[in-house]
């Protein structure tokens, strides 16, 4: 049994495939935590989420063949959603650490501003919208496989993803 | 086609010559495509961003009744340890002066055993008075005290 499973108490049976646990935190911990912070807006509760996905992933990976990926995406949107009705709406972090360097303190500003908008109005859209648009715009997930995670027909998803694109840009126009 | 459809084709990501026409002619419709473009550019690097992990590793917690089982097999273990463990109680022992004030007419023969003065206490005994205990006989004239400490 794997030190993680060992901790919280697990057996091997319950585990599956115990030692490639880690791994798979390792390798995901990073994607499921962005995608938690997109949906619910705060970091505090993204970690909160992650911690309830990875232990669903626990107790669920003697059922998940190969790479877990979209059942992450999948249960990770299913854990925001429930969190999310949960919780009162609370202003959205500051701003972090952009990996894209490219504009000027100007843009950045403006860049940073609408990225602060953004997140605002992403936390007051439909959840199905709202998930859609994350796994699509921000994550970068093809249209089909977002359709998969969400279980919806591929038409939906791209009605849901323009609606949502459409809430988003005008309400950045109205705000900036 | 009216504002609304075109929207619509913009926020779908669809381009067309009659799209870009309709842009070169409608203010509204253009804006609205420039801030879908700068939110797309946006949400794009929103993707490549690194979200703080917690600064002790993601450790699923236990869900509470495991936190509690454990707890409640805990308090019985220590109690089951500590019942074992006890030393075992030591027999208590009390002195007692006996006064024999008379003799009891018997037709068995009578043994003399020697009883002593005083048998010392043992442990620590109150400091209360001595409890009289008055026995009779069926002879009238012999009464038998007890005096216990």
């Amino acid at each position: 049994m794997h030190a993680l499973a060992g901790e919280i108490g697990l057996t091997v049976e319950e585990t599956g495939s115990a030692p490639s646990f880690d791994e798979l935190v390792a390798r995901h911990q990073q994607r499921v935590l962005r995608t938690a912070y997109r949906l619910l807006g705060r970091v505090e509760d993204a970690q909160d989420a992650a911690q309830e996905v990875f232990l669903r992933l626990l107790r669920n990976l003697h059922r998940i063949d190969g790479d877990p990926q979209a059942w992450l995406y999948r249960v990770t949107v299913n854990v925001c959603n429930d969190h999310f009705r949960r919780l009162t709406i609370l202003p959205a972090d500051a701003p972090r650490d952009c990996s894209d360097p490219g504009p000027g303190p100007d843009d950045l500003l403006e860049l940073e501003e609408r990225r602060r908008l953004l997140m605002q109005r992403l936390q007051t859209l439909p959840e199905r919208e709202r998930a859609a648009v994350v796994l699509r715009d921000i994550e970068g997930l093809p249209t089909r496989h977002v359709a998969a995670i969400l279980g919806v027909e591929e038409v939906t998803v791209r009605t849901q993803i323009s609606m949502a694109r459409l809430k988003l840009a005008k309400y950045v126009r109205k705000m900036s | 086609m009216t504002c609304q459809a075109w929207e619509i084709q913009m926020a779908a990501g669809e381009t067309s010559r009659d799209l870009e026409q309709h842009l070169a002619e409608c203010d509204d419709c253009r804006i609205l495509w420039h801030e879908l473009e700068a939110n797309r550019h946006v949400m794009h690097a929103m993707g490549l961003e690194t979200v703080p992990v917690p600064a002790t590793p993601i450790r699923p917690s236990l869900p509470w009744w495991k936190w509690s089982s454990a707890a409640a097999a805990l308090v019985l273990s220590a109690a089951g340890a500590w019942f074992a463990s006890r030393p075992p109680k030591p027999p208590q022992i009390v002195s007692v002066d006996v006064n024999v004030t008379g003799v009891v007419q018997s037709e068995a023969p009578v043994v003399k055993a020697k009883i002593p003065d005083r048998i010392p206490a043992l442990i620590p005994v109150a400091n209360t008075e001595p409890l009289m205990v008055k026995m009779l006989t069926s002879d009238p004239d012999v009464v038998i005290y007890w005096l216990v400490d």
